[in-house]
């Protein structure tokens, strides 16, 4: 039976434009270069005792204290009693919880205190350096030789793992400082960036409207250009805030301060106690900034 | 001496109101009579907090300016002093570096594949114009915004005590964080796009499933294509450290370069080989999402 289509369909159909050759290419492209990529993996290395480890892991993270002697509600009497006063409870010292409650330097607190404070400072640092950097690097202001000179020095800053960085800021002075340096450069490379696209993006007729008002250059920027670019620059810094918060738990794996040195030292031991408590302190930290920071970039998109 | 006194009352009387005219400003009274009230500034405030906050965070993580301009300018200690030592490069030593650079494209390759294609049943399941039910959808968006919280290399490290040391824990990684990311990404284009299609194709009875295919999927596929380069572009980056964990791909070479002095001379030709990969695969993933529209 031959179903019958009126010729303008047909026509139609016809006029379709063939894209099966387009598509083979592209799918057999994609699977060959996923083939390729399965050969990087070797999986004889899996551990044996896999299995046994993420039992390990989510069983510590639901209770830290699953090692210890005491019970979970013997427990958390003794966090609280620790955090209300740390003198007087010395015999808990085995309780690892407690590293969550407990104000003293060097414990959770601490170190989350520390880590979101390098971001603070690290995030304000780079935005501070990439202002002058995006205008120098932006077409519509310095052309185009030296805006390509900018932009690829940007991207040289951005390709470079974060933990170059901190390596080569540990020269300045270890620990934290180090980490606020680290995270600093590494943030230009996004940041000036994101500024960049604000810059190019000014709408020059506001310039040429308050240049016929008889505006001086000082007014043309506070009246003409900071207002057109603030709103953008300041959500740009606040995303990077949030991304750089993730960026400080892991800098101090080499040693440029945050919780990350705690935490990789605990998961190389296989201290999951430790490592519970640092992820405890982590997701909760990470959650509400990144809730707060999307709730005041929107209201910065879309106006109040 | 009463003139005096008087000059210096007025002056501060009027910095005063110059101070309050900046946090509580009064009315304004235009010349026909009528009162504006300007809007109510945050500005000063935000400025005021944030200085708070710069003090303490300074005072938490020793930062100071005279420090580091000092050590900046110390050219046999300070990180200038490196400069020293990676240069000039051994650039001989390129052949041993082919290798796992290769294997940190693979990783991130077969990661973002992987990630994107478990993104596509996550992001059906979190986004709220077609999952009406209210539980399925906050645990899946918890369950989401809880495995972007952790950086990839936590991740790795742990992913590396289940499946031992090399690329498997990376890739793993990878992909985990791909999906959280690429997953969330699809989930807010789907609840912008058009449902009229969607509807229409449920009256006549089709599963929610299938009429999510035929109705929804071809409007978002080019996002989700776009998506899925994009996140294989930033995932190159993320791969190259990977390696400090012992996750796989180039990040132990440069670990292992960085640290040993007698090998300092090729950090700059990991550094260089790891630019040009990413240049290279960020422009051909541009020039791809370009054509994607």
């Amino acid at each position: 039976m031959k179903n019958k289509i009126s010729p303008q369909v047909q026509e139609m159909y016809d006029a379709v434009p063939k894209v099966i050759l387009k598509r083979t290419i592209i799918f057999l492209s994609i699977g060959i270069m996923l083939f390729w990529s399965f050969s990087a993996l070797e999986f004889h290395s899996i551990n044996q005792n896999g299995l046994q480890v993420v039992f390990n892991i989510l069983k510590y993270f639901v209770w830290p204290d699953s090692q210890g002697d005491l019970s979970i509600f013997q427990s958390i009497v003794a966090s609280f009693k620790y955090f209300l006063s740390p003198s007087s409870y010395p015999e808990f010292d085995s309780v690892i919880s407690r590293y969550l409650f407990s104000l003293e330097d060097y414990h959770v607190p601490y170190l989350m205190y520390e880590t979101i404070m390098i971001a603070v400072i690290g995030t304000l640092f780079g935005a501070f350096l990439s202002i002058p950097l995006a205008f120098v690097s932006s077409r519509n202001i310095t052309g185009r030789f030296v805006s390509i000179l900018g932009t690829f020095s940007i991207t040289v800053i951005r390709t470079f793992p974060i933990f170059v960085w901190g390596i080569i800021f540990i020269k300045v002075k270890g620990g934290p400082f180090a980490g606020v340096l680290a995270i600093g450069v590494s943030s230009v490379g996004m940041i000036s960036k994101m500024f960049i696209e604000a810059i190019e993006d000014i709408d020059k007729g506001i310039l040429e409207a308050l240049d016929s008002a008889g505006c001086t250059t000082l007014q043309k920027i506070r009246y003409g250009i900071i207002p057109q670019l603030s709103a953008n620059f300041i959500s740009v810094t606040i995303y990077r805030f949030e991304i750089n918060v993730k960026n400080a738990t892991i800098l101090g794996m080499v040693g440029a301060g945050g919780i990350g040195f705690t935490l990789i030292d605990a998961i190389g031991s296989f201290n999951f106690g430790v490592v519970a408590v640092c992820l405890w302190g982590i997701i909760p930290v990470v959650l509400l900034i990144e809730y707060f920071s999307t709730r005041i970039r929107t209201k910065l998109t879309t106006g109040e | 001496m009463t003139n005096f006194f008087k000059a210096v009352y007025n002056l501060i009387k009027r910095t005063l109101a110059v101070i309050k005219d900046i946090f509580v400003p009064g009315k304004i009274i235009i010349k026909d009579g009528k009162e504006v009230y300007p809007p109510k500034p945050i500005g000063p405030y935000v400025v005021i907090i944030l200085i708070i906050v710069v003090y303490f965070a300074a005072k938490a993580t020793d930062f100071s300016i005279p420090v580091l301009v000092r050590r900046m300018l110390d050219f046999k200690f300070g990180p200038f002093s490196l400069v020293k030592r990676y240069f000039p490069p051994d650039w001989s030593f390129w052949p041993e570096i082919i290798d796992p650079l290769l294997e940190t494209i693979q990783m991130s390759f077969l990661g973002s594949f992987l990630g994107a294609v478990f993104a596509l049943p996550a992001a059906f399941f979190a986004s709220s114009n077609i999952n009406k039910n209210k539980i399925l959808l906050t645990s899946s968006r918890l369950i989401l915004s809880l495995f972007r919280t952790l950086p990839i290399i936590i991740y790795a490290s742990l992913f590396t005590l289940i499946f031992g040391l090399g690329a498997v824990a990376g890739t793993i990684a990878i992909t985990l964080f791909t999906f959280s990311i690429v997953s969330k990404m699809l989930y807010e284009k789907i609840e912008t796009v058009d449902l009229g299609a969607f509807e229409a194709i449920q009256s006549t009875g089709a599963s929610k499933g299938k009429s999510f295919i035929t109705a929804v999927l071809p409007q978002i596929l080019p996002s989700y294509y776009s998506m899925s380069l994009y996140s294989f572009e930033i995932n190159i980056r993320y791969a190259a450290i990977l390696g400090y964990v012992g996750a796989g791909g180039i990040g132990f070479d440069l670990d292992n370069v960085m640290k040993n002095i007698r090998l300092n001379d090729r950090v700059v030709v990991i550094l260089f080989f790891i630019l040009i990969v990413v240049v290279l695969i960020e422009s051909l993933s541009r020039f791809l999402r370009g054509r994607l529209g």
